[in-house]
């Protein structure tokens, strides 16, 4: 497989995926830059914009094995890991697996439970594998993380801790369609749109998960020039300084900024990275990875507001301007 | 179709066969005895007769309304009383005493010797109209004013040719400065030297530094050059921001309104970025790509400028240039009158000239072939199978008879004496038959002619038509009939449009070649009132060659000549300096300069000496006073031995300690 072929494969991913997540399409590229760049993503959104059926349709299209995580206040880790349980035919215990052993894995309205159990999926995310009672058990590869939150409602949620928010690659915030999207929304309705059948409007497959691991390989051998190297670096870098950021970005931020942006020049047939493709993913990088100051949180500023600032004082290499 | 063959058809016999003649009347009215006596044959009842008569008012009041709204003055065969006719016309003059009425320019000009071409004809008005009287500005003036005025004017030219040469001698001097600075040839120091020069806005001089760089092989820096020189460009004419932060991805997604610059942005962006970031070779053949792209919009900006420039220039030559010009269509023997009277009644008028198939699209109702228009063979069937289908084909003939002074409506009392006429013709394998019996259907050089003879031996031609498949035939006598001055002529227009053109259709005119042009090219442009244009246009283009210079015509910016900033004086003498390895003699000057500098700060109007400065220096800046005081003491040495050989590392390190004390006791004076 060359970039050429990747970038094909990649357009008719989304291409097909459109036909169900209708006026998405910056979505469904970010979360598709992610699975093949081997990273999870946090998606945000208010309920009702279609977030699990990205990620159903994700898994259809791609044909992953795809599981799916109510997250709720009484969810235990072991519901998540799964765990050893009595066999009385066998006298032992037996390793029963959770749904965390799935490819594509949909851990819906994260927040919702404690931080213990969120934690349960630390290593998931990490390592690819889990240890229960102390054996460690390698995930399906490819294995791929695809957290939902709700940011409207606060109560009997529990915040992620930043350990776990930095292992997610990429913050996708969703936001509410355009009319013309909604307008098809409804027309898909009327002609009998069903979200919880997708087979019946005929959703193909695409790729199959070796073609899946096919791609993230390929990722690999795309040319990030040096100058880009000190970019990359330099953006981060400006997350630590930034007066109105307590905590910047981690070294991992910058690893994630780097890949996504390998993807993204693969996903539009370059064998090699330019700045915007540094540019682009460089919010869904590191929003999610900024703590601020109280103080400018109480003066209104996000973590959006201070990436833009960076990006806007970063020069580009090889600017004109 | 049919019905409308029919139509056309019942018109003509109504018309046709009618027994009154007016051969007499000047202009075609009712004759009250003629239809009298129809009525006394027919026994028409009397009430039908006033019905139709009043019908007929009111038709004609509308075609009389509609031909005062399009006889204006491009028919200055009509209104001029200058005018000339053409030979070529001269049979039409029969039509004068029927035509006054409403184009007395007509029949004054039949009155006066024929010309042979258009050229002569212009000739000899002007020969004739009196000469325009230029109104004597000064006349009005006294002495003083008139001086006072030549005065002014003269000063007026002179600041002019003032200004020009002035503006030329400064581009000349412009480009004698630009030339003295040499690019660096090694390397580092011109990578040193892109550092600190200032980012090049100029679009022009950035293009030709592109083509510099490229003509010395540095193709990656003439791709950047070429490069900026476009996003420049954009931001001159609004469409980008430029900032150092921007990616070439965000110019190109900023210019989503504008698809042409967005896809020179991002064919220009994919080559250059190819070579940045994606380690291709800088070629020839990529710089080539991108210089075409980039002068394809910049050119574009320039074109449209220089295009809206020579529109609004034109409107200055507004009374001259008004109005389509008028042609040889709008001549006496012309048709153009015509087709606008059928589009102002709201029939669709096309035209065929020259070669090419007919354009017998659906929904054309009639075709007009005059009998000058030379059709292939092909297209005289095409023809058929469009009347076969129900289309109206109306035939003007190019016969040599004269022209009967008016259109009849039917053989009068003077056409007994008729001669036997053939059931049918054949023509151009259309089958035509006589309208009715008595009427004789004459070959007449190859083309049929409808004729009857008087007693007298006069030979009158009338209107016959036919109907052919579903449409019909329609055969004129001769094209004069649909000439303007037939138009114009009693109740021409009123009879063709009302048996011709009954309803309004979509009407094809295939008109016969005009042969009638000017006698040169020159006077073509005069005819055609593109002489005021075409000066203001070579006037433009000479104005703008003397003040660009030889790069009129090709894209460039504004070049804006300025006086240069110090520091680049600064910059260009330590260049030179550097370059001829004068480091010691830098030195001493610039320490000569910096230790009265401090002085005048540290201890202003006290003077003293080195160990005293240094002591207050230090006491200012909380340095060491030793070390004050050598750097003082060496850049001392040096000032008092310029000529002494240096070390450039060393006498450079001295600079920038001295330049560090200055900026320690009171500010920095720049390097």
């Amino acid at each position: 497989m060359d970039v050429s072929e990747f970038s094909q494969t990649f357009h008719s991913i989304v291409t097909e995926m459109s036909r169900v997540v209708v006026g998405q399409d910056d979505v469904v590229e970010h979360v598709l830059i992610a699975a093949l760049a081997r990273g999870h993503v946090l998606i945000e959104g208010v309920p009702g914009l279609g977030k699990t059926l990205l990620v159903r349709a994700l898994g259809q299209v791609v044909g992953a094995d795809f599981r799916r995580i109510q997250f709720t206040p009484d969810l235990m880790p072991s519901d998540v890991t799964g765990g050893n349980v009595y066999d009385q035919g066998q006298g032992r215990f037996v390793f029963m697996p959770g749904p965390v052993f799935t490819q594509l894995l949909l851990a819906d309205e994260i927040n919702r439970a404690p931080a213990k159990t969120q934690s349960s999926l630390l290593e998931a995310m990490q390592d690819r594998s889990v240890t229960t009672d102390g054996v460690t058990r390698p995930l399906p590869s490819p294995f791929l993380v695809i957290a939902t939150q709700n940011p409207v409602e606060s109560q009997g949620t529990y915040p992620l801790p930043e350990a776990q928010l930095d292992r997610f690659l990429l913050k996708v915030q969703v936001s509410h369609p355009s009319r013309a999207a909604e307008q098809q929304i409804l027309t898909n309705y009327l002609h009998g749109f069903d979200p919880t059948d997708l087979s019946r409007i005929g959703l193909e497959q695409r790729i199959d998960a070796a073609r899946l691991i096919e791609m993230q390989q390929l990722i690999h051998s795309v040319r990030v020039d040096p100058e880009l190297v000190a970019y990359v670096a330099d953006i981060v870098g400006r997350t630590r300084a930034h007066r109105s950021v307590y905590l910047g970005a981690s070294p991992r931020a910058s690893i994630g900024l780097l890949v996504t942006a390998r993807a993204r020049a693969a996903s539009q047939g370059r064998d090699f990275v330019i700045p915007d493709d540094v540019k682009v993913f460089a919010p869904g990088v590191l929003r999610h990875r900024l703590i601020l100051h109280p103080d400018a949180e109480l003066e209104g500023t996000t973590a959006d507001d201070c990436v833009e600032a960076i990006l806007r004082a970063a020069p580009v290499p090889h600017t004109a301007a | 179709m049919i019905l409308r063959a029919l139509a056309v058809l019942v018109s003509l016999a109504l018309w046709v066969l009618a027994p009154a003649a007016l051969a007499q009347a000047p202009s075609w009215q009712p004759a009250p005895d003629a239809w009298a006596d129809d009525d006394e044959d027919d026994e028409e009842p009397f009430q039908a007769d006033l019905d139709r008569q009043r019908h007929v008012q009111a038709e004609k009041a509308e075609v009389e309304g509609d031909l005062a709204l399009v006889l204006d003055s491009r028919y200055r065969f009509c209104h001029d009383l200058e005018s000339r006719v053409l030979e070529g016309d001269a049979a039409l003059c029969d039509l004068k005493a029927i035509a006054k009425p409403r184009c007395p320019g007509f029949a004054e000009a039949c009155e006066k010797p024929f010309v042979e071409s258009l050229s002569q004809r212009r000739r000899a008005e002007r020969k004739e109209s009196p000469k325009l009287e230029l109104p004597k500005l000064s006349a009005g003036l006294g002495v003083v004013a008139k001086v006072l005025f030549w005065g002014m004017l003269l000063l007026l030219l002179v600041f002019l040719v003032w200004a020009i040469v002035k503006g030329a001698r400064s581009r000349e001097a412009a480009s004698v400065s630009e030339a003295d600075e040499p690019l660096a040839d090694d390397p580092e120091e011109a990578a040193s030297a892109a550092r600190r020069r200032r980012v090049e806005t100029d679009v022009e001089r950035l293009l030709r530094r592109a083509h510099a760089e490229a003509a010395q092989g540095r193709f990656e820096q003439a791709l950047a050059d070429a490069y900026a020189a476009l996003l420049r460009h954009l931001e001159g004419n609004g469409y980008i921001d430029m900032h150092p932060s921007r990616t070439n991805g965000e110019y190109a997604r900023g210019l989503r309104e504008h698809p042409a610059l967005r896809a020179a942005v991002e064919h220009s962006a994919r080559e250059i970025e190819a070579v940045q970031f994606g380690a291709r070779a800088p070629s020839a053949e990529r710089f080539r790509a991108v210089v075409e792209r980039v002068t394809a919009v910049v050119g574009r900006g320039a074109a449209l400028v220089l295009a809206l420039v020579l529109a609004l220039s034109t409107t200055a030559c507004d009374e001259l240039t008004r109005g389509p010009a008028p042609g040889p269509g709008d001549e006496a023997g012309g048709f153009s009158l015509l087709a606008r009277l059928l589009a102002q009644r709201g029939a669709v008028v096309k035209h065929h000239e020259g070669e090419g198939s007919l354009d017998l699209e659906a929904g054309l109702g009639v075709v007009v072939v005059h009998g000058q228009a030379d059709l292939p063979a092909a297209e005289w069937t095409r023809l058929r199978e469009f009347v076969d289908e129900g289309g109206t084909l109306i035939i003007a003939l190019d016969t040599d008879q004269s022209f009967t002074s008016e259109v009849t409506r039917g053989p009068s009392a003077r056409c007994e004496s008729l001669r036997a006429a053939p059931a049918y013709f054949d023509y151009q394998g259309l089958i035509l038959t006589a309208p009715g019996p008595g009427w004789l259907m004459a070959p007449n050089d190859h083309w049929p002619v409808l004729q009857c003879a008087a007693k007298d031996g006069t030979v009158w031609s009338h209107v016959v038509a036919s109907t052919v498949g579903e449409g019909s035939v329609v055969i004129l006598p001769g094209s004069g009939l649909l000439t303007n001055a037939s138009m114009v002529s009693g109740d021409h227009a009123f009879v063709l449009l009302e048996l011709l053109f009954g309803q309004p259709a979509s009407v094809l005119f295939v008109d016969a070649e005009e042969q009638v042009g000017e006698d040169s090219p020159l006077m073509a442009v005069a005819q055609g009132r593109l002489g005021p244009i075409l000066l203001q246009l070579f006037a433009l283009m000479a104005l703008f060659y003397w003040l660009r210079g030889k790069h009129f015509g090709r894209p460039r910016a504004l070049e804006v000549t300025r006086r240069r900033a110090f520091s680049e004086h600064v910059e260009a003498l330590g260049t030179q300096y550097h370059k001829a390895g004068a480091s010691r003699l830098a030195l001493g000057m610039y320490a000569g300069w910096a230790i009265e500098r401090l002085r005048e700060r540290v201890l202003p109007g006290k003077g003293g000496s080195l160990s005293a400065l240094a002591q207050a220096v230090a006491a200012r800046s909380g340095r060491a006073e030793g070390d004050v005081l050598r750097v003082l003491v060496e850049g001392d040495s040096a000032h008092k031995a310029l000529t002494a050989p240096g070390e450039p590392v060393e006498d450079h390190r001295i600079m920038r300690e001295l330049d560090g004390l200055l900026s320690e006791v009171g500010g920095s004076v720049g390097r």
